[in-house]
């Protein structure tokens, strides 16, 4: 997972990155570029890009912040 | 408006409703519930009632995991795995288990016999996992 290409998609809006999440899970080409490996880390870059755009609205908080809120639930998740 | 209901013992997977009178036929086609929900209050229930075991650790967060989950659902209705239990794992929520497990990265598999971990793998090809059920099998 890359934390650059994360919030390198924070310039995108919710509807964008929710349409390149679609992209992939149907299996379609994406329609921008995304940085990432493979499918599933691109997925994943747009998954944590949502997480931290609808967490900043919910809370108030800045969007880079909450990126690194998604890092530390990866972390969680795999310690 | 009556209905009759005859379950199809050819197939248990599906269901024919009669409407009495009219002759009419709807099959539904059942799909067998393969993939087991488990978390850190009942797996030990589950690895205890199943000799054959595969684990699929997963998160909400995880890209991988999405892309594997109807592959390894696949797998689970295949018939020629009947035998081997397959249980899906939240790892995130799961912090137990995932501990027991020694999960490293998602998605993370574990295969278990009599309660027994026979091998894990943090692997993203659906090649790799059905590898470790023919090898629990086996076992």
């Amino acid at each position: 997972m890359n934390i650059a290409a994360i919030k390198k998609l924070l310039d995108k809006d919710l509807n964008t990155l929710r349409k390149l999440e679609n992209e992939l899970l149907e299996g379609e080409p994406l329609s921008e570029e995304v940085i990432g490996v493979d499918e599933g880390e691109q997925l994943t870059h747009i998954t944590g890009a949502i997480w931290a755009l609808e967490q900043a609205q919910a809370n108030g908080t800045e969007p880079h912040k909450e990126v690194r809120n998604f890092i530390a639930r990866v972390r969680e998740s795999i310690n | 408006m009556n209905f009759g209901k005859k379950q199809n013992l050819l197939n248990h997977n599906h269901l024919i409703l009669f409407l009495n009178n009219n002759h009419y036929q709807l099959t539904i086609n059942i799909i067998k519930m393969a993939l087991i929900q488990a978390t850190d209050n009942n797996y030990k229930d589950l690895l205890a009632n199943n000799q054959n075991v595969l684990i699929k650790f997963y998160a909400d967060w995880c890209g991988s995991c999405k892309l594997m989950a109807p592959k390894v659902r696949r797998l689970s209705e295949d018939e020629s795995h009947s035998n081997v239990a397959f249980l899906d794992i939240n790892a995130e929520q799961n912090p137990e288990v995932r501990k027991w497990a020694g999960v490293s990265n998602l998605p993370f598999f574990a295969t278990i016999k009599n309660g027994n971990i026979i091998a894990t793998n943090a692997t993203s090809k659906i090649e790799g996992v059905e590898a470790m059920i023919n090898e629990l099998k086996l076992a």
